[in-house]
């Protein structure tokens, strides 16, 4: 697991790297301005060494990665790594609470649907899962605004709900989907399920049993569901005006402020991808008849 | 198992005739002439029935040309996608469990398992094209299905006794396998669509979309929300478009699954 970590980890900033690569973007003249003489801009390029053979930089790039050099945003002249250190908390923080509320309403809502016999809820489900979540916010906020008279600077706390509870809209739809397909009484059955019912279970409590059974599995989708969900809060930061790590990143994209860009990347990836390889292993290990994150 | 197949194609044929009444209204509309430019921020009525943007420009006609971008784009995204994902599909079930498959699994998993949108915003700033970037991330989900099935369907006889007869893997793959399973794996990638729809329109919005006199849907969100969510006229369309299309699809992709695992235990 940790080889395919490090792997995973070593093929995201290789193309990180690349595509900075490809960026039409000249640090140096970004760092100094556009008034700053060409012989500025090359003492600049050489000091930072990136007049140097793309190998070596990219060694260098690597070897200061890991000790935790970053380097200097260009739009905001302040250190990536105190930007990171003091916003990434914040969006992951949405993140994790919208995963975790979001597998719960799911996953009860599966529950208490499939003991009820309403398999249409799937439908419902499934339109949590593929509701796209910037069309959502943007209509929260239209919502709040007009309909409530409240704006994010007003009310922060109903902004900051209403940001947890469409984050947590796909892992929800996810994971319900899941634990209801497996614990309804409407696809044909497993054969344990016969035998349950020869037995003369009640339905009731056969549901849960599957139900039960389906929990690992629908505990692994919540945790794949981790990029999503800081993708979610991330546009909730940006259209909501909320205070986190990926209002910045957005900020960056947009003007070509490489250092931001190319760190958050690489610390997303790293976060995301290390939860989901430690989550796969948990879950496998209280239960190993679910097939991992590799789907194979 | 006919009456299955029959459920399906009325289905389909349902869906179809919605989606050609949809585009002839469309049509209906434009023709019409309700496209002509009027005042600035004119409310819905006879003359524009969406009303005009802050240009006075009609919005139904904007949305409808917004419509038809993305899903050009969104087709063109997809075919792609299935070609590379058909293209490693057949090196890994060709390959299964070898090297070449392992690093392949390993690559896509990889980039699966990162956020489709910040992985699209990063190589956007770095003046990627996005669609580039959808491509690189949606050939993933095609390669998954396509795999499966090909190195199940490899251990068939009749794939067998190809190989015995002397053609080689690739041809037995293209020419035998690939054409039985295609129909099979096609109704999946309404789903997959969705999927790529949503991304595609999430990124217009944060401003990684077309040049300024061409419409999309995320844009014209994103130009409502730059200036302050006013007229609802004007984006609400847009966002409705967005929504019902993306569900749409979803939910017939989710009903295709549906009706292929019935289909596979009758």
């Amino acid at each position: 697991m940790a080889a395919e970590l490090l792997f995973g980890l070593w093929v995201i900033f290789t193309l990180v790297f690349l595509a900075a690569e490809a960026a039409s973007v000249d640090p140096a003249r970004a760092l100094l301005g556009p008034a700053a003489s060409e012989d500025a801009a090359r003492a600049l390029r050489h000091e930072l060494g990136l007049d140097r053979p793309a190998l070596e930089r990219y060694g260098r790039s690597l070897v200061r990665t890991l000790r935790g050099d970053f380097g200097v945003s260009y739009d905001f002249r302040l250190p990536v790594r105190d930007l990171v250190r003091d916003l990434l908390p914040s969006t992951l923080g949405r993140a994790a609470v919208g995963l975790i509320f979001g597998g719960a309403v799911g996953l009860a809502g599966a529950l208490v649907a499939a003991r009820a016999g309403f398999v249409k809820f799937r439908w419902v489900l499934t339109a949590l899962q593929a509701a796209p979540s910037f069309c959502l916010l943007v209509l929260g906020l239209w919502a709040g605004a007009r309909g409530l008279g409240i704006t994010p600077l007003q009310q922060r706390w109903a902004f900051e709900a209403l940001a947890i509870i469409i984050i947590a809209a796909y892992p929800a739809g996810a994971a319900g989907s899941f634990a209801l397909e497996r614990a309804s009484l409407v696809t044909p059955y497993s054969p344990h399920v016969d035998f349950l019912f020869l037995l003369g279970a009640p339905r009731h409590a056969i549901v849960s049993v599957l139900w039960t059974e389906a929990l690992p599995g629908s505990c692994l989708i919540i945790i794949n569901s981790l990029g999503v969900a800081v993708t979610g809060a991330s546009l909730a930061e940006l259209i909501f005006g909320l205070e986190g790590f990926g209002r910045y990143f957005f900020r960056a994209c947009a003007r070509g402020d490489l250092p931001i860009v190319s760190i958050g990347t690489v610390i997303l990836a790293v976060v995301v991808l290390t939860l989901q390889r430690v989550g796969d292993v948990a879950i496998r290990a209280i239960d190993p008849r679910v097939s991992g994150v590799h789907n194979r | 198992m006919p009456l299955i197949r029959g459920l399906a194609v009325s289905t389909i044929g349902r869906s179809f005739a919605g989606f050609l009444v949809i585009v002839g209204l469309l049509v209906l509309y434009v023709g019409m002439g309700r496209c002509a430019t009027g005042s600035a921020l004119e409310a819905p009525g006879f003359e524009h029935w969406l009303g005009t943007d802050r240009l006075g420009r009609d919005v139904g006609q904007r949305t409808s040309e917004a419509v038809g971008y993305t899903t050009v784009i969104s087709l063109a995204v997809l075919g792609s996608s299935a070609l590379l994902g058909a293209f490693f599909a057949g090196l890994s079930a060709l390959y299964y469990e070898r090297v070449t498959d392992r690093g392949i699994v390993l690559v896509a998993e990889s980039i699966r398992a990162f956020p489709t949108l910040l992985l699209a915003l990063l190589l956007g700033a770095m003046g990627v094209r996005p669609s580039f970037v959808l491509i690189l991330y949606f050939w993933i989900p095609v390669w998954r299905l396509l795999r499966a099935v090909l190195v199940a369907q490899l251990r068939r006889p009749y794939a067998l006794a190809a190989r015995l007869q002397g053609m080689s893997g690739p041809r037995v793959v293209l020419g035998e396998v690939l054409p039985n399973v295609l129909p099979g794996v096609v109704p999946y990638f309404a789903g997959i669509l969705a999927e790529i729809i949503s991304a595609q329109c999430a990124l217009e919005f944060l401003g990684f979309g077309p040049p300024l006199d061409q419409p999309s849907l995320g844009g014209m969100v994103l130009e409502a929300f730059s200036l302050g969510l006013a007229a609802p006229w004007t984006w609400l369309p847009s966002l409705v478009a967005i929504i019902a299309g993306v569900l749409g699809l979803a939910s017939v992709g989710r009903m295709f699954r549906e009706r292929r695992s019935w289909a596979m235990l009758a």
